[in-house]
């Protein structure tokens, strides 16, 4: 597949600014729109796979250079591994079994493990990427108008996905706590994308659901507390944790240097 | 394009407060009232149109921006072109339920359902397409690959036929029967589909490969000669992935086969060149590889199909091959 320029040039300031090349991979049994392996150890390139059967590729590529980007505008002691504990894990875990519904269901005990298990891995997905992610998408639609329509039809598809979450059924099977974080982020990130747009609509669900104020206060710290700079992505992870009541869930593990 | 937005909340968990007082009681007529009105001023400033159906249990909102409204059929087809099939369906499927006989959307939803393994229902929607307009050559093309998808050959034959004698320039018939015939060990026959396949449609990647593939079945050794100029010439075209790795295989076979058959103590310059250019595309995709690697998957679904943008005289001119 060809990729535009605005990707390529993306890909180019990769490597200069990294002094690594990147290998692009189209997967199409990758379960999200695209991931990014960053070079280190016995990998001497930046891996990116995405998943070509999704429309976008190039911004799904662009994006996930942003996160190289902004990893690298740090110095390399100050690059740190975002890593979820065992004790966020743990109170998921128990979270869950304690719903009334999933008892109701009667699973079996490993069952309910596993479930809590991907509920906790998303959210920490969600978490380490949805707020740096949102600094990228600013990026992305201001110095690259390219992409612009690719980046808006890929962000309204993720808007569908998301606002699925607030069905009837989505709350009575999952951890309350996971459920709320993963909610107000979705508003913060359908807030974001109104703003961007001009328009007010992907925020209307979940106001309606009564989440907005904890998604406008996502977005007041991304826009007017923390700096925007990457120097301070750790800090503004930091502090949508802290708003979502989710601290001790993670740990941040700095990067061994090996290069 | 701006796409629709759909989601359902669960009554209890509407903010109750953002309603009027008196329409505050859930699950009263002024409760769903209240609602729906909610909604509809709500995205009334981004136009579009919204349906709201609010039950006892859940409140069900979908907003369909103007675009869309003004030609959902249009948005339908967007979807099938970008390979969103599943989105498209339960689309077409509203549209089927309004229009039952639309033969535009039996078509479409056919080939969706077939792409998607529903072959029952595509079988049955394609069906019913040629009952109402048996002139639908491209629908009777993907009657016959949904058959063969189904492991129904001999019906697959049977409609593609149908489909040949209706339109014998009729490429993608052309190149579909040819593949069945194959697949069934009537190679001469398939022959004769392909070759003309491969003259109504030059440039077409699996026209060129299919043709290639079923000269080399033959085992004749002109013809080996032929299919390996034909399998060079789907490399060139490129236009699938999958079809032109295979192409890459099918080449490196023949040379190997070459090889073998050599004389002792002497080299066959025709396999020799082989391996040069092998070498040079290797070093080409070496290149290339640094900044896009592309996966091919191990090996090709066993029928392919591609759409094309929709016309005024059809929607999608079946480009239906099996490969072997």
């Amino acid at each position: 597949m060809a990729l535009v320029s605005a990707t390529q040039e993306i890909l180019k300031l990769v490597e200069q600014e990294t002094g690594t090349p990147v290998e692009v991979l189209a997967d199409p049994s990758i379960g999200v729109l695209a991931k990014v392996r960053m070079a280190r150890g016995k990998a001497p390139a930046h891996l990116i796979t995405y998943n070509p059967t999704k429309r976008g590729a190039d911004y799904n590529i662009a994006y996930e250079c942003g996160f190289i980007l902004r990893l690298y505008e740090n110095p390399p002691e100050a690059r740190f591994e975002f890593a979820g504990s065992e004790s966020g894990r743990k109170s998921v875990r128990r979270a869950l079994f304690e719903k009334k519904q999933i008892k109701r269901m009667g699973l079996p005990e490993t069952a309910v493990r596993e479930l809590a298990d991907k509920m906790f891995d998303g959210l920490m997905t969600q978490l380490r990427s949805l707020p740096i992610g949102l600094r990228i998408d600013k990026w992305l639609w201001d110095a690259h108008p390219d992409l612009r329509e690719m980046q808006k039809e890929s962000i309204m598809r993720q808007q569908q996905d998301n606002v699925q979450t607030l069905g009837p059924q989505i709350s009575e099977i999952t951890a309350s706590s996971v459920f709320f974080a993963n909610v107000s982020m979705n508003l913060a990130f359908a807030i974001f994308f109104d703003r961007l747009i001009g328009r007010d609509l992907y925020a209307v669900p979940y106001r309606s659901a009564g989440f907005e104020y904890v998604g406008e206060r996502l977005l007041e710290i991304i826009e007017d507390e923390i700096p925007s700079d990457a120097q301070h992505d750790v800090a503004l992870i930091d502090a949508w944790a802290d708003e979502l009541k989710i601290s001790d869930w993670y740990q941040w593990i700095p990067i061994k240097q090996d290069r | 394009m701006q796409k629709p937005l759909e989601f359902t909340l669960s009554v209890k968990d509407f903010l109750t407060f953002l309603l009027p007082e008196e329409a505050s009681q859930v699950g009263t007529e002024k409760f769903k009232q209240a609602v729906v009105k909610f909604y509809a001023e709500q995205f009334a400033a981004v136009g579009g149109a919204t349906i709201v159906a609010v039950d006892d249990a859940n409140i069900s909102v979908q907003w369909i921006p103007d675009e869309v409204a003004k030609n959902p059929f249009g948005y339908a087809l967007d979807l099938l072109n970008h390979g969103e099939l599943s989105e498209a369906v339960p689309l077409l499927e509203s549209f089927l339920a309004a229009a039952p006989d639309d033969v535009d959307t039996l078509y479409n939803l056919g080939m969706a359902q077939s792409d998607l393994g529903s072959l029952n229902n595509a079988i049955r929607h394609l069906s019913k397409l040629v009952e109402l307009q048996p002139q639908h050559v491209n629908g009777l093309v993907a009657l016959g690959v949904a058959y063969q998808r189904s492991e129904d050959s001999e019906k697959a034959v049977e409609v593609l036929e149908k489909a040949v004698k209706l339109d014998a320039q009729n490429g993608f018939a052309h190149r579909n029967l040819g593949a069945v015939l194959g697949k069934l060990d009537r190679n001469d026959e398939a022959e004769v589909h392909l070759r003309a396949a491969y003259q109504i449609m030059p440039q077409d990647q699996p026209s060129v490969y299919g043709l290639a593939q079923c000269l080399d079945r033959s085992g004749d050794e002109d013809k080996l000669a032929e299919a390996d100029e034909l399998y060079l010439d789907a490399i060139r075209l490129d236009q699938l992935p999958q079809v032109t790795e295979l192409a890459r295989q099918a080449r490196s076979r023949l040379a190997q086969q070459s090889f073998s058959s050599a004389t002792p103590g002497g080299i066959r310059m025709d396999a020799m060149m082989y391996c040069l250019a092998a070498l040079e595309t290797f070093s080409e995709r070496k290149c290339e590889e640094r900044r896009m690697r592309l996966g091919y998957s191990e090996g090709m679904d066993s029928i392919q199909m591609t759409r094309r943008a929709n016309t005024s005289s059809e929607l999608y001119p079946a480009s239906i091959l099996a490969f072997n």
